[in-house]
């Protein structure tokens, strides 16, 4: 049963701790922004927590990005091959 | 100018302290769940004994397990950082969600332990078994005790808080 959750593919996808750390931020401080608790940062940047379209906006808005850059249900292309290979030839 | 914290802001700040960090691993909540648990069980002996020791030796006992007790309930309510007491008012989204599944879970365990508590009221009082008055006292004692930190245990050994 245990095995079956850990195979089970992430309700969603995020870039939190990317935008996060590009903006220096610590879990706190992005915690105190978006006004839950520092533990609910690090739940959410592990997949480990969906958050309520409340809070995933407050995020959003904190990051000062969309919400669609923040959180997203397929997965994000590399941040790499954004810049370095927009023409989406990912080898 | 900003309005003072309420009771259960500062509640919350005082189970959420970092320099108790130390008591929110599971090994730490598992000791502390198991230490009040013996508490339990030390002051089921006491009271069972009571006929038998000095009335200063009881009382005395009795001290000493209301202090571990507040210790032990004091460490593992800081281990789970109060979440399934404190007003969901400050507590965010998802330690609401948690004190709600811990509510759900903790009243399954209850029932178990009230229909427990009942069967044992039941046989100690049957014309089959002369249970001594201190097993009256005893059995709802205790079951009280346990039924109103069934959800600190709940939160302390099943939820990632």
């Amino acid at each position: 049963m245990k095995k079956q959750v850990q195979d089970a593919p992430p309700q969603f996808y995020t870039r939190l701790p990317v935008l996060r750390a590009e903006r220096g931020m610590s879990r706190k401080e992005l915690a105190e922004l978006a006004g839950v608790h520092y533990q609910t940062i690090g739940y959410l940047e592990r997949g480990e927590y969906s958050p309520s379209l409340v809070l995933a906006l407050r995020i959003a808005a904190a990051l000062g990005v969309p919400l669609d850059a923040v959180f997203s249900l397929t997965p994000f292309t590399s941040m790499a091959d954004q810049l370095y290979n927009p023409e989406g030839d990912h080898r | 100018m900003s309005a003072s914290p309420t009771y259960q802001q500062r509640r919350a700040a005082r189970l959420d302290d970092p320099s108790m960090e130390r008591l929110r691993t599971p090994r730490a909540r598992r000791l502390l769940a198991a230490g009040l648990i013996l508490v339990l069980v030390a002051e089921a002996v006491l009271i069972g004994t009571a006929a038998l020791v000095p009335v200063g030796v009881f009382i005395g006992g009795m001290l000493v397990l209301i202090v571990a007790m507040v210790f032990t309930l004091g460490g593992l309510k800081a281990s789970t950082r109060g979440v399934e007491e404190l007003s969901p008012d400050v507590l965010d989204e998802r330690q609401a969600q948690i004190r709600g599944l811990v509510y759900a879970l903790s009243y399954r365990v209850l029932s178990v332990v009230f229909v427990l508590t009942v069967v044992l009221m039941l046989v100690a009082q049957g014309s089959w078994w002369a249970a001594p008055f201190q097993v009256m006292v005893i059995i709802p004692v205790i079951s009280w005790q346990l039924i109103i930190t069934i959800p600190t245990f709940v939160t302390a050994l099943r939820m990632k808080v």
